[in-house]
């Protein structure tokens, strides 16, 4: 039921008390009137993919029963992929979580409990071990999925509130190389420009993505772009031929690992054939190399290219790459009116992915194909709410809200004072980072642990190793979730959520834009939002623990009707007095502003009035962002005013080819990769459950180059064993060119433990930003039978 | 499922769907307008291929005609206006085009479904 | 199980603390306020003499100018729905 006849009431009640006073509440008599009876849509965002759809929610006496598109959002114009049309189906789907469970130990079965009861054991739990060993002993693993408030909300009460920054979450495993690559390339986190830039470019150079399949929206606006004006080039760089292919103009394949190469050859071509921009370069950019950042001249930069000249740089990457393939890319990205580099996992998830990334903004300063309208380095975020939650409301373990590093005292001093807690509250170092966490977890140093909206038992890297942990009863686990996955099974209690459209709150997409998604329907059962869960628990912790400064961690919250005044209060601490002033300004993105937008506000939009007009479309530029202007030091047109670069210039970062991890050899010779396809999301236990989505792809099946099929005996539909040093599976065979030779491709979205691809992959990371090598390992590859009839497998 | 697998499952469809053509030519005159189409029934495993895997060779010229149209490219797949077995629909209404177009709902005319204008599965305006 | 709409007047000053106070006590729900000292709160008991207690109460409330009932519903709980 959308609205009980209890609902109804209370808020008639509210309303009439209201228009004594003459106060405006978020809905009306006629909402409610509207609400009692027929069809009414509701607005939001998708809550699957980073880019951002706009939809509405249809609701008829009550029941969700369709999704459809909005057409002035300026993401996607009114259109939606499958994933987004039928996410409505988790709604009241049978298998929803709808009770607290518990379970002492792990090996007892699960016992429905109250919230009372629930609630009091999770903070029992996580009392104990901070009492014992202290903030270093419990952990928040979150999500990109979660709203901005509930992301919020947790770090604020696990650093303010039991002095822990192990606050963490899955875009550690996806976004992290491209935050650092941000950081370390334009002193601040999140893209210059946005989608606008699409339908303006000359030219995109896509790379480490496939975006037909995984922002299939975006890919909507590029296709139209490239069909519209055949001039427009496009580049594919994948060793993997894709359906994003389908709209190359070049397509280069080149060995896992070795796109380095490719990539600082495009910059020596550039530089050789003094395609760059020169004055760009000397008003805007410096040079830097190694560790420590050291200085260099333009000079030495252009020698440390010597090496990677397109013939060499051919040679190294294999694949179907020729030198005059790199000129010819190189000359099309230098030379278009405006071009587009997009990138996601192929970039990212790389032991030197921080480097990838720094070598694609290389291209982009050098060019000065940055700042004017059809050119930008736009870093594609996998998740809805990556950006928004965990990366600028301080969802990770080294940065507090507002892109602040924990590292610094006078951020934590800020962050203190907003909060009205005592100074040195918030501990000065970082917390464990993903794979440090989980490595704790198994080490016996991390006893409690809160995993939201996500599953790592499926998503991290060589799984298996970090299950041992989760399994064990040294670690306490609380998930909350809306349906059981792999990582409930090794819970200890399990809390039933609101899902998307069933509370309210803000997610923040790929290009600064954040959109507010309200409530629509009652959520199933006892379910119930994360925001009213985390006041509850940190009620009670403040008590067991008998320290007042927790429960003053939510106590502007306290009382707040949990529908809308509670997240709406979150938003406004978190916007107003966390975002002033830094360069995520979000002060004018306020609810009232936010529900009048078709589609939402870029940051920084310090304003409302700003805000209205949609936000900051361009970053960095005097006249179209706000912050540049009064940020403004001199009288160049571009300030850098970016929280990480002092000196207030780009970087151009040396960084020379390095190998991967684990390459293929004598015992293991084939590259493994991983990815996603269209028809599913993560570890599918939304996607899954929808038939139409499950039965366009019903488990993950492995992609073999028919050179290597052949070679093997391996014909489509076979069962085929990929077999690395860390585990196995065994995976139905699509025998087609997909990845080049010598390499298998996976999907990763399967939850049966034979085809759980993560069980194989590497858990190796990238130095600086802990990021894992999803994308590369070496295996074996084995036919082990011909087709067998297979049973898609769901968590019950 | 394996290629051959599939070729014999479309022989097989082929074949019922011949019968049907020509049962449905015999009836036509004799029954009503309204005649539930439904997709031929198959087994629990068999629904477990996407439908293009199948539609590739029992429907060869309708899917390379989708498989080049723009629907095609942005991937717009077979069940998004079809509908899954349960849910199948032959003919999809103007409001499973609403998905994505809703805007042009408005705007076209209001007395003929999209697709007599745009015609699958190419989609090209009919002009 | 009675459902009432109220609207407790403050001193704009007493705002903040008025509405803590609201906040902790059972069955007392905050939709809103302004500066200037209103505050609109539904109110949502088990029985009539609870409600009637409850606006006593916090009509007494030092912070508390006034406390106004401007509706009233009584509501039989029915099977299946949720209780506060």
């Amino acid at each position: 039921m959308a609205q009980t006849r209890r609902d109804f009431l209370k808020r008639t009640a509210a309303l009439s008390a209201a228009s004594f006073v003459g106060i405006q509440l978020p809905f009306t008599a006629a909402d409610l009137a509207r609400a009692a009876d027929g069809e009414q849509w509701h607005r939001g965002t998708c809550r699957l993919c980073g880019v951002g759809c706009r939809l509405e929610l249809g609701v008829r006496n009550g029941a969700p029963f369709a999704l459809r598109g909005v057409a002035e959002a300026r993401t996607n114009y009114g259109y939606l992929c499958m994933k987004g049309m039928h996410f409505w189906k988790c709604m009241g789907h049978p298998d929803r979580l709808t009770k607290p469970l518990y379970r002492a130990k792990k090996s007892e079965p699960f016992k429905e409990i109250s919230w009372d009861q629930a609630l009091d054991i999770a903070a029992d739990r996580f009392a104990a071990a901070v009492r014992d060993h202290g903030g270093k002993a419990v952990a928040y693993y979150g999500s990109g999925q979660c709203l901005t408030e509930e992301t919020y909300l947790f770090q604020k009460i696990m650093r303010g509130g039991l002095k822990s920054n192990n606050v963490e979450g899955n875009p550690r495993l996806c976004m992290a190389s491209a935050v650092g690559g941000y950081l370390t390339s334009f002193g601040a986190d999140e893209p210059i420009g946005g989608y606008s830039d699409l339908e303006q470019a000359h030219c995109f150079f896509i790379i480490g993505s496939n975006t037909a399949e995984a922002h299939p929206v975006l890919f909507r606006r590029i296709m139209r772009r490239k069909l519209d004006n055949p001039e427009v080039k496009v580049i594919n760089a994948d060793p993997r031929v894709s359906q994003t292919s389908r709209i190359a103009d070049k397509h280069l394949q080149f060995k896992p690992g070795t796109d380095l190469s490719l990539l600082n050859a495009m910059a020596r071509v550039i530089v050789d054939e003094k395609l760059h921009d020169e004055k760009f370069i000397a008003d805007y950019a410096v040079f830097r190399q190694g560790k420590e950042g050291k200085a260099v001249t333009f000079a030495e930069y252009a020698q440390s290219l010597a090496p990677y000249t397109p013939e060499a740089a051919a040679r190294t990457c294999g694949g179907n790459i020729t030198a005059d393939d790199i000129r010819q890319v190189a000359r099309w990205v230098a030379t278009s009116k405006g071009t587009v580099s997009l990138w996601c996992m192929g970039i990212n998830q790389r032991k030197q992915g921080v480097w990838a990334n720094n070598l694609i903004h290389n291209l982009h300063i050098l060019t000065g194909q940055l700042m004017k309208d059809g050119a930008d380095s736009l870093s594609l975020t996998g998740q809805p709410n990556a950006c928004g939650g965990v990366r600028e409301a301080g969802g990770l373990c080294h940065i507090l809200p507002g892109h602040r590093p924990v590292e610094k005292e006078p951020m934590r001093r800020q962050v203190e004072d907003a909060w009205g807690v005592p100074a040195g509250r918030i501990p000065a170092e970082p917390g464990l980072h993903t794979m440090a966490l989980f490595t704790a977890i198994n080490e016996g140093t991390v006893k409690a642990v809160w995993v939201n909206c996500t599953s790592p038992a499926q998503s991290l890297p060589n799984c298996d190793l970090y299950n041992q942990g989760l399994a064990g009863d040294g670690c306490f686990v609380v998930c909350t979730d809306i349906f059981k996955t792999r990582t409930t099974e090794y819970a200890n209690l399990i809390l039933p959520t609101a899902f998307h459209f069933e509370k309210t709150g803000v997610y923040g997409c790929t290009e600064r834009r954040s959109q507010l998604t309200r409530k629509a329907v009652n959520a199933p059962g006892e379910a119930r939002p994360e925001v009213w869960i985390a006041c509850e628990w940190a009620k009670r912790l403040a008590v067991k623990l008998d320290d007042p400064v927790i429960a003053q961690c939510v106590k502007p919250f306290e009382g707040l009707e949990a529908d809308y005044a509670l997240p709406r209060a979150i938003w406004d601490e978190y916007t107003q007095k966390l975002t002033k002033g830094r360069d995520n300004d979000l002060r004018g993105a306020t609810y009232p502003v936010l529900e009048r937008m078709a589609d939402g506000v870029q940051w920084p939009a310090p304003t409302e009035a700003f805000a209205l007009t949609g936000g900051t479309v361009k970053k960095f530029v005097k006249g179209r962002d706000p912050m540049a202007d009064s940020e403004s030091k001199n009288d160049l047109p571009y300030q850098f005013y970016g929280p990480a670069h002092e000196d207030r210039k780009l970087w151009v970062w040396l960084r020379p080819q390095a190998d991967p991890s684990e390459i293929p050899d004598a015992d293991y010779p084939f590259y493994l990769s991983t990815g996603r396809i269209i028809d599913h999301w993560h570890t599918m236990s939304m996607t899954g459950r929808v038939p139409e989505l499950l039965r366009a792809n019903p488990y993950a099946f492995v992609e073999v180059n028919p050179g290597d099929a052949a070679k093997l005996g391996i014909k489509p539909g076979d069962m085929v064993e990929i077999k690395s040093r860390r585990g196995v599976n065994v995976l139905p065979a699509k025998v087609y060119e997909g990845p080049m030779e010598g390499m298998v491709f996976a999907y990763w979205h399967d939850q049966e433990e034979t085809r759980m691809i993560n069980r194989v992959t590497k858990d190796d990371y990238d130095p600086a930003s802990k990021e894992p090598e999803f994308k590369i390992c070496a295996v074996q590859v084995k036919r082990v039978s011909g087709p067998k009839p297979l049973k898609p497998f769901i968590v019950a | 499922m394996g290629r051959r697998n599939v070729r014999r499952q479309t022989r097989a469809l082929c074949r019922y769907l011949f019968v049907l053509a020509l049962a449905t030519a015999w009836t036509a005159a004799a029954t009503a307008a309204e005649e539930k189409i439904t997709h031929p029934e198959l087994s629990e495993q068999e629904q477990l291929v996407a439908c293009s895997e199948c539609h590739r060779e029992a429907t060869p010229e309708l899917y390379t005609e989708w498989y080049e149209s723009l629907h095609g490219v942005a991937m717009v797949k077979c069940y998004q206006c079809h509908g899954t077995f349960e849910t199948f629909r032959v003919t999809p209404t103007r409001q499973d085009c609403a998905v994505c177009h809703e805007n042009m709902l408005a705007k076209c005319p209001q007395d003929k479904p999209c697709w007599q204008c745009h015609v699958p599965h190419g989609f090209k305006m009919n002009k | 199980m009675p459902i009432g709409g109220v609207v407790v007047s403050t001193r704009p000053e007493d705002l903040a603390a008025a509405r803590e106070m609201l906040a902790a006590c059972a069955g007392v729900e905050v939709h809103g306020a302004d500066d200037k000292g209103h505050i609109v709160v539904v109110f949502d008991t088990s029985t009539g003499e609870e409600m009637e207690r409850l606006m006593r109460d916090i009509n007494r409330h030092p912070l508390v100018l006034h406390a106004g009932l401007t509706y009233l519903d009584m509501e039989d709980l029915q099977a299946g729905e949720e209780g506060p």
